[in-house]
């Protein structure tokens, strides 16, 4: 094992963390596969299929993309202290960090390839093709330990123009034209805007609306209770949302000296698991409309995002239409961020002068690890 | 070599990179020959598994680092990659501008040969323990690519001051004092201010500082300095002093104790055309670190303090620490589109914790110039790990 050195500089806080009182606003819309494919290919299909043993591609199955503005009060570490800084207070006691984050996410499969191989190592992750965090540790230990493409954005939350509606802005730094001269600025890139929640005197919701199945008060009951109670959420959500999010990143380094060139290619995943869950409402979709700002480096930001066609605005700035989800809702709970692992590393060819690293594999999918750590060994 | 996935997220600041309207400010601070040996053990010298074949020691008699402020008011790459992605054919994109807080302390790197002895003369370079900037763009690409221990701070300067004088603060997203339900917040970090120039040239300041010469012979050495070495400092009786090193290293996502990737990176800050060199009279430099158990370590182990040594924040900055942080409040209420948020509060001074004791350093010599600067990374030194077979 190569040491870490802890960074007597650093303010980092490392996961797993413990987030309670969170809340979420969701909003789900159809994804088009051949982009979710094209995502899967460029980031987690690396290198030659049967030499990497699984191959990713679009969760048929809930083919939709999620845009989820998270607000986390408290954040608390749980992570062991480590061995470096022992003679420091440990990370638990140091105190809480709020923070906010904004994420895309779309469900991905991935397969394990050949015999039993499609058993043991196939499974449901979530690629997240765009996430920013307003907190400048997190997004270092995101990006870092994780390998999650995290920026530091501005986050700004608030209530629109009705009670109980909700609106979020994201605004990051970017170049505001793609001429060699520009220079960079913190440009406005996604406006989401929402009516107030359902049952609302706005008018009724469309009939093909998720809504429809929740409108009678014995089923709103049904949903706080069983979302209380027990994790089931994601039944009674109707599966617009995902009690636990094991996630798929490409953590990847440069090359000092030749930053086109990697000095280390992984697939990192960790999980988010959601409890507690209350207050679950929807929002009218009509009443949603969400906007992304495609101007100057941004294109590049929505390159693997299919958007859905869009009204158009009335805000000259908007260089993307607004559109409205398929679904949109929020609630509070409780989130667990653990279960940090590599679950595969990419062999590295690292010129004539020094022999390319292997690769390594641990691809047991979650459901088999406990029968496997029972009766088989932990590596492959 | 395996090539790296480029996204939106890694639009990085690749070098080569130059800057120009270079504004840089130089201050010598003393450090201990103990603290400096426990740093270069702790980063550099250690077995991780295996050891780099080089060992670094403390320089004799030059035991002071340099805390350096530098504003970049025009960066751009020179990778020839960061313009083929766009398509254009020119060699510069990625303009930004950025401010950035170090401290540097030179060392000598020792060749080691397999039986772990000293073989042969050593190299001069320098050692960057912390280094802030205000730039995201900048951090990403500092930590991620040459390894530097950078993190994002929110730095000030105040406006008005006579020309190359400084009053800069620096703030960092930390905690104050750590307790389990203390909150995280911008905590002050960094207090400096320059209360005039110095009523005498370099050569009579060494004259009257003989202690300063042989960190003079460095500085002067390093081009990072000035252009001719003033009367009275002799030439450094060491090669090298353009060379940067840092430790390049990233955590295992499972194991916080273990790195997936270790190595020693060397860069090297090339300045030009270098212009309006100041000096300041060092009796009314104030420089103050602020005492948060966010920070503790770092000065504990950077300046062999025990604890602050004057009570309360600089006089600059006490009414700021009895009225607390300034903070944008959340809006309770945003119209509906185009109807934006309240902008947040500009950053000053005030938007930091002041509310601590503080460690004051004399500074020994302090410095200003203007330039041009170009920064390339020379190579990776030592891949920890992965020796030949």
């Amino acid at each position: 094992m190569i040491p870490y050195t802890q960074s007597v500089a650093s303010q980092e806080v490392p996961p797993p963390y413990h987030f309670p009182g969170v809340t979420v606003n969701g909003f789900v819309w159809e994804a088009h596969l051949d982009k979710v494919q094209a995502y899967c290919d460029r980031f987690f299909n690396l290198g030659d299929a049967n030499a990497r043993g699984f191959t990713y591609a679009p969760a048929a199955v809930w083919p939709y993309a999620m845009l989820l503005f998270i607000d986390y009060p408290v954040m608390i570490s749980t992570s062991p202290t480590p061995a470096a800084v022992l003679d420091a207070t440990p990370y638990s006691d140091r105190g809480i960090v709020s923070q906010r984050e904004v994420f895309v996410a779309f469900p991905v499969i991935r397969r394990g390839i050949g015999g039993a191989r499609m058993i043991t190592d196939s499974t449901l992750e979530w690629a997240l093709p765009f996430i920013v965090v307003n907190e400048p540790n997190s997004a270092v230990c995101g990006r870092e330990m994780l390998g999650m493409e995290k920026l530091r954005a501005l986050i700004q939350t608030g209530e629109s123009s009705f009670p109980g509606s909700f609106r979020g802005q994201v605004n990051l730094p970017g170049w505001p034209s793609l001429r060699p001269t520009a220079m960079q600025q913190m440009m406005l890139f996604l406006d989401v805007d929402t009516g107030p929640t359902v049952p609302t005197f706005r008018g009724s919701p469309d009939p093909s609306s998720l809504w429809t199945l929740f409108r009678s008060r014995a089923a709103g009951d049904a949903i706080d209770a069983l979302a209380t109670t027990a994790d089931f959420i994601e039944t009674v959500s109707g599966g617009t949302f995902p009690t636990s999010m094991q996630t798929v990143s490409l953590k990847q380094f440069r090359d000092a000296q030749d930053p086109q060139k990697a000095i280390y290619q992984a697939l990192v995943s960790c999980r988010s698991k959601y409890s507690r869950i209350q207050n679950f409402q929807f929002y009218k979709e009509d009443d949603v409309q969400i906007r992304f700002y495609k101007r100057g480096s941004f294109g590049e930001t929505l390159r693997f995002i299919e958007l859905p066609p869009g009204n158009p605005s009335n805000d000259p700035a908007v260089a993307r239409d607004a559109f409205s989800p398929m679904a949109a809702f929020r609630f509070n709970a409780n989130i667990d961020f653990d279960n940090m692992r590599t679950l595969h590393t990419f062999a590295i060819d690292r010129g004539s002068k020094l022999p390319p690293t292997p690769s390594s594999s641990d691809l047991t999918a979650p459901w088999l690890r406990p029968w496997r750590g029972l009766f088989g060994s932990r590596s492959s | 070599m395996t090539d790296f996935i480029e996204s939106f997220a890694t639009q990085q600041l690749l070098p080569p990179w130059e800057a120009e309207k270079v504004q840089s400010w130089g201050f010598v601070v003393r450090m201990t020959e103990r603290r400096i040996r426990d740093y270069l053990d702790t980063y550099f010298n250690g077995a991780y598994p295996d050891r780099a074949p080089y060992h670094y020691t403390p320089v004799p008699d030059a035991h002071f680092g340099l805390l350096s402020a530098v504003h970049f008011g025009r960066v751009a790459s020179r990778n020839k990659r960061t313009a083929s992605r766009l398509g254009d054919g020119k060699e510069a994109w990625d303009h930004l501008q950025h401010t950035e807080v170090y401290l540097v302390f030179p060392a000598l790197r020792y060749p080691v040969n397999a039986d772990n002895l000293l073989a042969g003369e050593p190299t001069l370079v320098w050692v960057e323990p912390f280094i802030f900037s205000d730039n995201d763009s900048v951090v990403f690409s500092s930590r991620e690519i040459w390894g530097s221990d950078m993190y994002l701070g929110t730095i000030t300067r105040q406006v008005g001051l006579p020309r190359h004088q400084l009053h800069l603060d620096l703030g960092t997203w930390g905690t104050r004092q750590f307790t389990p339900r203390s909150k995280a917040e911008m905590v002050s970090v960094l207090h400096i201010r320059t209360g005039g120039d110095s009523p005498i040239g370099l050569g009579e300041i060494f004259k009257q500082n003989p202690h300063l010469q042989p960190f003079a012979s460095i500085l002067v050495s390093s081009g990072g300095f000035a252009g001719e070495a003033p009367d009275g400092v002799p030439p450094s009786p060491y090669a090298g002093g353009d060379e940067l090193n840092n430790l390049k290293q990233f955590r295992d996502c499972f194991d916080m104790s273990a790195a997936i990737y270790r190595a020693i990176v060397a860069s090297k800050t090339t300045h030009t055309e270098i212009k309006n060199i100041n000096l300041f009279d060092t009796s009314k430099v104030e420089i103050a670190f602020m005492w948060s158990d966010g920070v503790r370590q770092l000065l504990t182990t950077m300046f062999d303090v025990e604890g602050p040594n004057e009570p309360g924040p600089p006089p600059d900055h006490g009414q700021a620490a009895k009225d607390g942080p300034v903070t944008t409040p959340d809006p309770s209420f945003v119209g509906p589109p185009p109807a934006h948020f309240p902008k947040p509060t500009k950053n000053t001074p005030n938007v930091m914790d002041w509310q601590m004791d503080r460690v004051v350093l004399k500074a020994e010599l302090a410095f200003s110039f203007r330039s041009k600067a170009r920064f390339e990374v020379a190579g990776t030194i030592h891949s920890y790990g992965q020796t030949p077979d």
